[in-house]
């Protein structure tokens, strides 16, 4: 028997379950687990299970002992095989149930089985089978049958079509080299399959760490403004409350203490102002009717201390009270992202035009600034996750993400192109929906 | 009781320049001066007032208290400015600055700019002072002259 390393397999649902593959500094994957080369055999048949064990697990290792069925060519030379099968082998369904529960348990799946189809008692090998997959789907199957007893479209119509792609059928006598073939062919999809899995994970995971660094990213810029607000606030609260002490009548007091009150409630409204940004996750999905300049007033609003130390302006050059469906603060998000983004093309002074207008049966919001704009050559690739303009300032996401939230949040279109004078024109289309209160098909 | 009546009068003679475009923050660094007994006091509330009283020969000051982050010329740029400008070489110059990370660097430049002193918001009267007499040449600290 093998004893090869297992690396631990969640069993429940995935090969790889939570199982978080290690990877270097740049995200890629360093290291990917052993391969599993557990094997079941199910035969009842005592000479034919020594076989397998001499075939796939043979006592002086290297060099497959010759075993010649009748179907082998007289040529046939001994076949190598250089890897270790962890060979289970047993001789009835009940024993092969029991087999696969606990390699479930131990999770030490098996990779593939050997299944007489035609096995002694009540359950024959691909009632087995199906039983065996309802435990542990990603097992693959080979049927190993004598004569005609079953043929390939009797065990599909047995299994079904969505196992199709989990067995594989084989003839007795079989020749060493037909078993090891097939026990490399389902130890290789097996492993295959849970390194695709893994990787495919670890990408997934990746693009939430990306968009989870986006978010907090614009999270801190907003809290920067915050903090120097508050510092204000505090400054002015402290200064009042200090002073106090040299009043010396009761209206001075009074007058002092209704500053510093006034003071208390800038600094609430700052607060209130970053609650919309506390959770998204929370949010992400709740949709409500709004008029669409609201999220960019508070978008605006979020901003506010850096628009105004930047020293942009921002013209509302049309403002129709449009109705749409949406998720406030991924909006939000989009509107912060974008305003964040034109001040950094902009650099220490410019503006933003902003408008939104109805045209037919939709709504046309476009955001302007006065910067530099794009170079034609890579103005289509500007959403592209990654691309960035600003070097490592720029994750890259921040019009990528845009572009998501109003693509595929909100069923609206995102496109970006040079204002026809000056500066980047971002304009973003949304279906004019029907009365908030109507029979709208998003309505509810 | 000499020193005081000197002290007293030195208050009361020297001329200050409060920049700050944050109205409250504004208004209690002026009510902290007059409280020190400071009675010449100019307030601008935005840095471009203040450029054109700095490039006002005729406007004096020994002192100038400004905020960092202002819109358009910034609290650096006025101490650039104030440097450059031959009749402000014995003008002081304290900058009220926000301790976020970034601005760490932004006080060694300010420092390399001739910052004579620099008071972190939010701060207390005491500090202020301690800065203002320390700038001023009037000894800081423990003296009882003019508290607040």
């Amino acid at each position: 028997m093998s004893t090869m390393p297992q690396k631990k397999i969640d069993t429940e649902g995935s090969l790889s379950g939570r199982m978080q593959a290690p990877a270097d500094i740049d995200g890629r994957l360093s290291a990917l687990p052993e391969w599993n080369h557990r094997v079941l055999v199910v035969e009842d048949e005592h000479g034919i299970a020594e076989a397998y064990r001499d075939i796939l697990s043979p006592r002086s290792q290297g060099v497959i002992p010759i075993r010649r069925s009748s179907r082998s060519a007289p040529t046939e030379e001994p076949t190598k095989a250089p890897e270790r099968f962890e060979l289970v082998v047993v001789h009835d369904a009940e024993a092969a149930i029991a087999e696969v529960k606990r390699s479930m348990s131990m999770k030490k799946p098996f990779t593939m089985g050997f299944f007489d189809v035609l096995l002694g008692g009540g359950m024959d090998g691909i009632e087995l089978v199906k039983k065996i997959h309802e435990l542990d789907p990603h097992l693959y199957a080979v049927f190993v049958t004598a004569y005609s007893d079953r043929n390939v479209d009797s065990i599909q119509a047995l299994l079904g079509e969505e196992h199709a792609s989990r067995w594989d059928y084989l003839n007795k006598p079989f020749t060493q080299g037909e078993i090891l073939q097939k026990a490399r062919n389902g130890v290789a999809l097996w492993n295959l399959t849970r390194e695709k899995q893994i990787k495919d994970e670890h990408m997934a995971n990746l693009q939430r760490q990306l968009l989870e660094h986006e978010r907090l990213a614009t999270m801190a810029t907003v809290a920067r403004g915050i903090g120097h607000e508050f510092r204000n606030i505090l400054t002015s609260i402290m200064g009042k409350a200090e002073l106090s002490e040299t009043l010396n009548t009761m209206d001075a007091l009074r007058e002092q203490m209704k500053n510093i009150l006034q003071a208390s409630h800038r600094a609430a409204d700052v607060l209130q102002r970053f609650h919309f940004l506390h959770n998204p996750s929370e949010q992400k999905i709740q949709k409500k009717w709004m008029f669409i300049d609201q999220p960019i007033e508070e978008a605006l609003t979020l901003l506010s201390h850096q628009i105004k130390t930047n020293n942009v302006r921002v013209c509302w050059i049309r403002r129709k009270k449009s109705l749409v469906f949406g998720n406030e603060t991924g909006l939000m998000q989009v509107f912060v992202n974008l305003t964040l983004n034109a001040m950094q093309a902009m650099g220490s002074s410019g503006q933003i035009d902003i408008s939104i207008v109805e045209i037919a049966d939709r709504i046309e919001v476009r955001f302007r600034d006065y910067g530099p704009g794009a170079d034609k050559k890579i103005i289509d690739r500007l959403c592209e996750p990654f691309f960035t303009t600003k070097g490592e300032q720029g994750t890259g996401l921040g019009l990528a993400i845009a572009k998501e939230i109003i693509e595929v949040e909100h069923e609206g279109k995102l496109t970006i192109q040079n204002h026809e004078v000056k500066g980047l024109e971002i304009l973003m289309v949304f279906p004019l929906t029907t009365t908030p209160t109507g029979g709208d098909k998003k309505g509810g | 009781m000499d020193n005081v009546r000197r002290s007293s009068s030195l208050i009361e003679r020297a001329r200050i320049l409060v920049v700050e475009d944050d109205a409250m923050v504004k208004s209690i660094v002026v009510e902290y001066l007059q409280a020190f007994g400071f009675k010449r006091i100019v307030a601008a509330d935005s840095s471009r007032h203040a450029v054109r009283l700095l490039n006002d020969q005729g406007e004096g000051f020994d002192l100038v208290l400004s905020d960092w982050q202002m819109p358009g010329v910034d609290g650096l740029d006025l101490l650039r400015l104030s440097r450059k400008i031959p009749y402000r070489q014995a003008m002081k110059f304290i900058m009220i600055t926000s301790q976020v990370p970034e601005e760490r660097i932004k006080i060694a430049k300010a420092r390399q700019a001739g910052v004579d002193a620099y008071i972190v918001k939010p701060f207390k009267g005491r500090l202020l002072r301690d800065k203002i007499w320390e700038v001023l040449g009037w000894g800081s600290g423990g003296n009882n002259e003019a508290k607040a």
